[in-house]
């Protein structure tokens, strides 16, 4: 696919994982939050 | 509302104008109109992409929804950070140096010009009839909650919106946008602020949340894999994955956010924002209508929340069997509030036994609640012969009429107000683009100044601000309008999807295969929403997937012959 691995644009993959840690914490926090205030 | 209400109405109104006619002069070429000659900052793009998604309809429907049913539309969203990270590996490189205006440009270049014709074309039909549906909503439920006329509301939010963009072009859009969000975030914090505060002295907001959680409102992930649920953890993730796909990389009044920013590590840094801000925005807004819930149940709420339908009903034949629910709801809610407070007292006291037994009596007492509120709303749906009536849009609305102080009532307003204006912008400014660079200068004239385009770019985004208006004002009984908005984009968003895989995804689909695979697509979605119960969120993976599969085997033959 054109633009992946870009020499000019590099894909900021260091920000990619941050985005998926965020979003795997954010489902940890909203499943907790359903457990705790059943 | 009172006059401090207005003034403040009236004072955003005429700032926001006012900001986005001062880019008129940085509007004075067409690429300048129409990409802000590719400039702007990545945090500006990036609100201005939140701020063209969170429409009046996600601020009223959403918290509507919350004040119901609770937190479970947030996992509408779980499919969007993946979606992001998605885009700014393929489709913001890819649009950004083609160099194009518009998405459906590139397909031209990748296919044929009949593939581009029919997707601008859909484009401009679901984007135009969205406008008017987001001019409508605010307007239909403002005119009902605040008396006011509603001709007159709808020409109120979509007048203005339309000068601004008439004249100054995507950089308004872009500029207004960040002050919108702006009035937004802080319009929701007052309001979460108020109810916080109007919560009993002895009921803290844990107690608040556990009471509504007992009723199930705070369980925001449903792990059922279930096709016929609108919001599931599954339908939210592959479901969700595909609509935000298609939204954010293949709808032009959303590629057209990022197509002007300053650079491709700024466009995907726009898009980033949304990727990690989006999740939390999106449990705060439904979050608030739970906090309504929770305030409801110790300050006295109306039967109905629609005054209008509420009214109606009295005067019409049954109003003597209105009369006598109404009778019922009243005790019925001082059993609820009464069972509310057993179960905040249990709390405090950190007795399970009695935690146990006022949490059981308080969710029988607010299931006898619901159900005379549906028998009320059985009643209206029978006197007004409207079988979508809904009362989800007119929670919101008429808390912030009747329980926020003087002067925050404007500022809810402003917000509702913004949050529509935000997104009629960009959409305006980009059925403009769609209409200019994809048909007019194409087809009819591809040879004149850029003083004659952007002439013709400002008369066609006033012209489709004319038409979204008329749209809203012949819009009526919308139902639950967030899920109307999304079901009918998810009519098109997954085969115009397909589209754009075929074209980036792979070299060998042709544009015999990509022209008849779309419609294919659009085919198969139109059947499985006609015969099936599957929820709207699985009909974009439906077309993306029929456009796919169509698209290659056609072109497979192509190949062949």
């Amino acid at each position: 696919v054109s633009g992946a691995g870009d020499r000019d644009d590099p894909a900021p993959a260091g920000r990619f994982i941050a985005v998926i840690v965020v979003e795997i914490l954010v489902l940890f926090g909203l499943w907790l939050m359903g457990r705790q205030f059943s | 509302m009172r006059a401090l209400d207005w003034l403040v109405v009236v004072a955003y109104l005429v700032w926001i104008v006012y900001d986005g006619l001062k880019r008129t002069k940085a509007s004075d070429k067409v690429e300048g109109y129409f990409l802000a000659n590719r400039n702007l900052p990545w945090w500006a793009v990036g609100l201005s992409v939140m701020a063209t998604q969170l429409s009046a309809i996600t601020l009223i429907g959403t918290t509507g929804r919350g004040y119901f049913s609770g937190l479970d539309v947030v996992q509408l969203y779980l499919g969007l950070p993946l979606a992001m990270i998605i885009l700014s590996v393929t489709v913001v490189p890819f649009f950004y140096r083609a160099r194009v205006y518009t998405a459906y440009e590139y397909l031209e270049r990748r296919f044929d010009s009949k593939t581009r014709t029919l997707t601008s074309l859909l484009f401009l039909l679901s984007r135009s009839l969205s406008c008017g549906t987001i001019i409508a909503a605010p307007g239909v439920i403002l005119s009902i909650v605040l008396g006011w006329n509603l001709a007159f509301t709808i020409l109120l939010i979509g007048l203005p919106t339309v000068v601004y963009t008439m004249f100054g072009g995507v950089q308004a859009v872009t500029w207004t946008d960040v002050k919108q969000m702006f009035v937004i975030v802080g319009g929701v914090a007052a309001v979460l602020v108020i109810l916080v505060l109007g919560l009993p002295h002895d009921v803290s907001l844990g107690q608040a949340l556990h009471i509504a959680g007992s009723t199930g409102r705070m369980r925001a992930l449903d792990f059922t894999f279930d096709l016929h649920k609108p919001y599931t953890f599954w339908s939210g993730m592959i479901g969700g994955l595909f609509l935000m796909l298609s939204y954010f990389g293949c709808d032009q009044s959303q590629v057209q956010r990022y197509l002007t920013a300053k650079s491709v590590k700024e466009g995907r840094d726009s898009l980033m924002m949304s990727a990690f801000v989006k999740i939390p925005l999106q449990i705060v807004i439904p979050l608030t209508g739970v906090l309504v819930f929770a305030f409801y149940l110790f300050e006295p709420a109306p039967m109905l929340f629609n005054r209008v339908h509420d009214a109606e009903v009295r005067k019409s034949a049954r109003a003597a069997e209105y009369a006598g629910l109404e009778s019922s709801f009243a005790s019925a809610f001082d059993a609820r509030r009464a069972a509310a407070t057993a179960f905040a007292d249990a709390q405090r006291a950190n007795d399970p036994a009695a935690i146990e037994r006022t949490s059981t009596a308080f969710r029988e007492s607010d299931t006898h609640v619901s159900d005379i509120r549906a028998r009320a709303e059985a009643i209206v749906r029978d006197v007004t012969k409207d079988p979508t009536f809904g009362d989800v849009n007119y929670v919101f609305p008429t808390f912030v009429t009747t329980h926020l102080p003087v002067g925050l009532v404007g500022v809810m307003i402003a917000a509702i107000f913004a949050a529509a204006m935000s997104s009629i912008a960009a959409e305006l400014n980009s059925l403009a683009t769609a209409t200019v660079i994809d048909f007019y200068r194409r087809l009819y004239k591809p040879q004149a100044t850029e003083a004659h385009y952007l002439a013709v770019s400002k008369l066609a985004t006033g012209f489709w601000g004319v038409v979204a208006c008329g749209i809203a004002v012949y819009a009526a009984n919308l139902g639950p309008l967030i899920d109307v908005v999304n079901q009918f984009g998810s009519f098109f968003y997954g085969s115009i999807l397909g589209v754009f895989i075929l074209a980036i995804g792979t070299r060998r689909a042709t544009s015999r295969g990509a022209f008849w695979g779309l419609l294919a697509g659009m085919t198969a979605v139109a059947i499985v929403a006609r015969t099936t119960g599957i929820a709207f969120l699985w009909h974009n993976v439906v077309g993306a997937v029929t456009v796919v599969a169509v698209g290659m085997a056609l072109s497979m033959t192509d190949r062949g012959a």
